[in-house]
């Protein structure tokens, strides 16, 4: 009796499966444009059948859709395909400039609401359409989705970009105190071809995008937020950014943004202390320079205020009401640390020296 | 007895898996940032409450509880009231079953296809021994337990514990009301499967039985802080199913929580009608065999008039009634028998 109760139960874990994969065309890549109410969405979606492969063909084939939501637009894509589209392995959502500018809402509802799309999938939004940015040719992969997907993952690593899902993206613009961030990416042409790569941070209020970081501007941001990875340069050296350690405190009074950094330095070990002392400068000056950049957009990207509501949800009540006009003027001090400079794999010829005597 | 079979080990199995059911849902302090401080506060409340659920039933049958001590017709009135909140506690459960793989489009069956199933393997569980059921139990709980917290590994990194703070930003109201909610469906209702299992007959079962509650609530607490980490507020208050949406944000991890729902549900939904079945035996064995399906669908006609929309979370206006009435019976009969036990010793 045992093992039928056990055998009917593993049944049961059939309730978490029943598609025909045959049946569907799976997405991997969504393009948005237009605006609530009139979308034009286009997805790359993967071909199953194998019917040769010739210069224009591949694996996956873009399809364009018009309609009131996202969904409605790609279920009418059904009408090329002949099967039902499933977005559940949504690698990457692009979203145009204009639309975001519009505001993120709409798309977030239903991309949170409907359970056809992971919340899982990565978000960027696109300087061109997202028609166009879809499109684009793939540089080292068969799909130009995963493609993207792999771009922001990695350019995250390097602190080039931030790396959002949909979820996490919510969940910035609905945390109180703090303003969302997207990938920002361009189309740049290379050997006559057009190109996606990234460009930056999209900085956002409330839903609706703002402006946009330049690469410099952007790493700066990763490194504020507490995020490790890429390259310090200085006037006299480049440091690799192996660690880092964030620390925010805020309050009604004012907020400080301490910076703690492991770097990799190229040079020679006789100018550590000099070394030091660049990075720090130079790492401090752009974050102020950025700070006062964010503080003239009245963007909080930080999350100051987000700190002030964790830790003094009091002040945080008295301040809410309008934190993007008091963070204009709300200061804040950066402190930077080089708590620790290594040297890679070689020694410099006087580092030598010392360690033998001469 | 049916119930002498059963090991410590096998009543903390079933205990344990009792408790787990309906984890999915935002009911209770699961929809809360600080659910996971609550959960730890219920498993310290459930104690004696446990104690309490002991103390009245004694080990002995369902049926019998409330009959031999407080008489039989206010006894059976009681032991009629509990039957029914039983069974629509299984129809809530099976129809919380139905309705989380339809709202996640986890398959094409459809709510009725999915119930269908559920209903096959409850038969089942109505019909074997508790023996059985134990030793299923017994099989099923460590599978549970692993991918629950295969779950929390996977999706540790994404959890940043800046987002519990500030403590107990919810407003007082809420926090209480969730309590109230997650007492209501877990503690208040272990009482059926307290009596079911018959774990006061001996300090082996009653000790098990404090240890699956226990051990429960610390589980949950810890899925509730990685849900509320993961998730942060108010990310967490939006999602009808937090654990799965947390579980999500790894792509493909929420599998792990699906299965273990699809796992553990019908086991809450089982030791609910065997309750009543236990009691309908005692009352009257000769039609012992025609319980099962009777309970099964009347459990499925209940689960099925609920309103789906709101099943999610469970019906406000009754649970501090629901949790008056599932301690006033054992409160009762605890008095009831303290009063007998000093008269005597006059």
């Amino acid at each position: 009796m045992k093992k039928m109760i056990l055998c009917s139960l593993m049944t049961l874990l059939f309730c978490g499966c029943g598609r025909d994969a045959a049946q569907l065309t799976v997405v991997t890549g969504i393009g948005v444009d237009g605006q609530a109410g009139e979308y034009q969405v286009g997805a790359e979606v993967i071909r199953l059948t194998e019917g040769g492969q010739d210069s224009q063909g591949g694996q996956s084939v873009y399809l364009r859709g018009t309609g009131i939501t996202i969904t409605d637009s790609i279920n009418n894509m059904v009408s090329m395909t002949g099967r039902s589209l499933y977005c559940n392995h949504t690698q990457v959502i692009i979203v145009s400039r204009e639309t975001a500018e519009n505001g993120m809402d709409p798309i977030l509802e239903e991309l949170l609401r409907g359970t056809q799309y992971p919340i899982s999938v990565r978000l960027a939004v696109s300087g061109e359409t997202a028609a166009q940015t879809l499109r684009a040719k793939p540089v080292v992969s068969d799909l130009h989705s995963v493609e993207l997907e792999d771009m922001i993952r990695e350019g995250a690593k390097q602190c080039l970009t931030p790396d959002m899902d949909a979820s996490s993206f919510y969940q910035q613009i609905a945390a109180p105190g703090i303003e969302g961030v997207l990938p920002f990416m361009v189309l740049e042409e290379r050997d006559g071809e057009a190109v996606c790569s990234l460009d930056g941070t999209a900085l956002f209020k409330g839903d609706r995008m703002l402006a946009v970081l330049d690469e410099r501007d952007s790493r700066c941001l990763m490194w504020m937020q507490g995020k490790a990875g890429g390259s310090l340069v200085t006037e006299h050296a480049v440091f690799e950014v192996m660690d880092l350690e964030q620390s925010l405190s805020a309050d009604k009074d004012g907020g400080k943004l301490s910076l703690k950094l492991v770097l990799k330095a190229s040079d020679s070990e006789e100018n550590r202390e000099a070394l030091i002392a660049e990075a720090e400068n130079t790492l401090e000056r752009r974050c102020r320079s950025l700070i006062k950049q964010l503080q003239k957009l009245e963007c909080d990207a930080v999350g100051f205020g987000n700190r002030i509501y964790q830790k003094h949800p009091d002040q945080w009540a008295a301040l809410e009401k309008d934190w993007p006009r008091r963070f204009a003027d709300y200061p804040i001090s950066v402190e930077v640390k080089v708590d620790n400079l290594i040297w890679g794999r070689i020694w410099s010829d006087g580092a030598q020296e010392g360690r033998y005597g001469s | 007895m049916d119930r002498d079979e059963l090991t410590a080990r096998q009543c903390y199995f079933l205990l344990f898996l009792f408790l787990l059911g309906n984890l999915v849902t935002a009911a209770g302090v699961k929809g809360t940032q600080a659910g996971w401080l609550l959960f730890l506060l219920l498993g310290v409340v459930l104690l004696p409450v446990y104690a309490l659920f002991h103390k009245a039933s004694e080990g002995r049958p369902a049926g019998e509880i409330f009959v031999k001590t407080l008489g039989n017709v206010p006894g059976m009135i009681l032991t009629a009231l509990y039957c029914i909140l039983a069974v629509l506690m299984a129809g809530d459960a099976m129809r919380l079953f139905a309705d989380f793989i339809v709202i996640n489009d986890l398959n094409d069956a459809g709510a009725w296809g999915n119930t269908a199933l559920l209903t096959l393997a409850i038969l089942l569980m109505l019909l074997c021994s508790l023996r059985s059921l134990g030793k299923a139990a017994w099989a099923v709980q460590p599978l549970a337990v692993f991918l629950l917290l295969l779950s929390v590994v996977v999706t540790v990194k994404k959890a940043d514990f800046h987002r519990l703070l500030p403590l107990f930003s919810e407003s007082p109201k809420l926090l209480l009301r969730s309590a109230v909610s997650s007492f209501a469906a877990m503690i208040a209702a272990s009482y059926f499967p307290v009596a079911t299992l018959g774990t006061g007959g001996s300090k082996a079962k009653r000790l098990a039985a404090y240890a699956a509650g226990t051990s429960a609530c610390v589980l949950l607490a810890l899925l509730s802080l990685r849900d509320a980490s993961v998730l942060g507020s108010p990310a967490i208050e939006l999602f009808r199913f937090p654990m799965f949406a947390a579980a999500a944000t790894t792509r493909h991890s929420q599998i792990l929580i699906s299965s273990v729902f699809v796992l553990v549900q019908p086991f809450r939904a089982a030791l609910c009608l065997r309750y009543t079945q236990a009691c309908l035996e005692y009352w009257l064995p000769r039609l012992k065999y025609w319980y099962p399906p009777v309970l099964l669908s009347l459990a499925v006609l209940s689960g099925s008039l609920s309103w789906s929309s709101e099943q999610v979370r469970w019906r406000t206006a009754g649970e501090i009634a629901v949790s008056v009435l599932l301690l006033a019976g054992p409160l009762a009969v605890a008095i009831v028998q303290r009063i007998k036990a000093k008269r005597s010793q006059v």
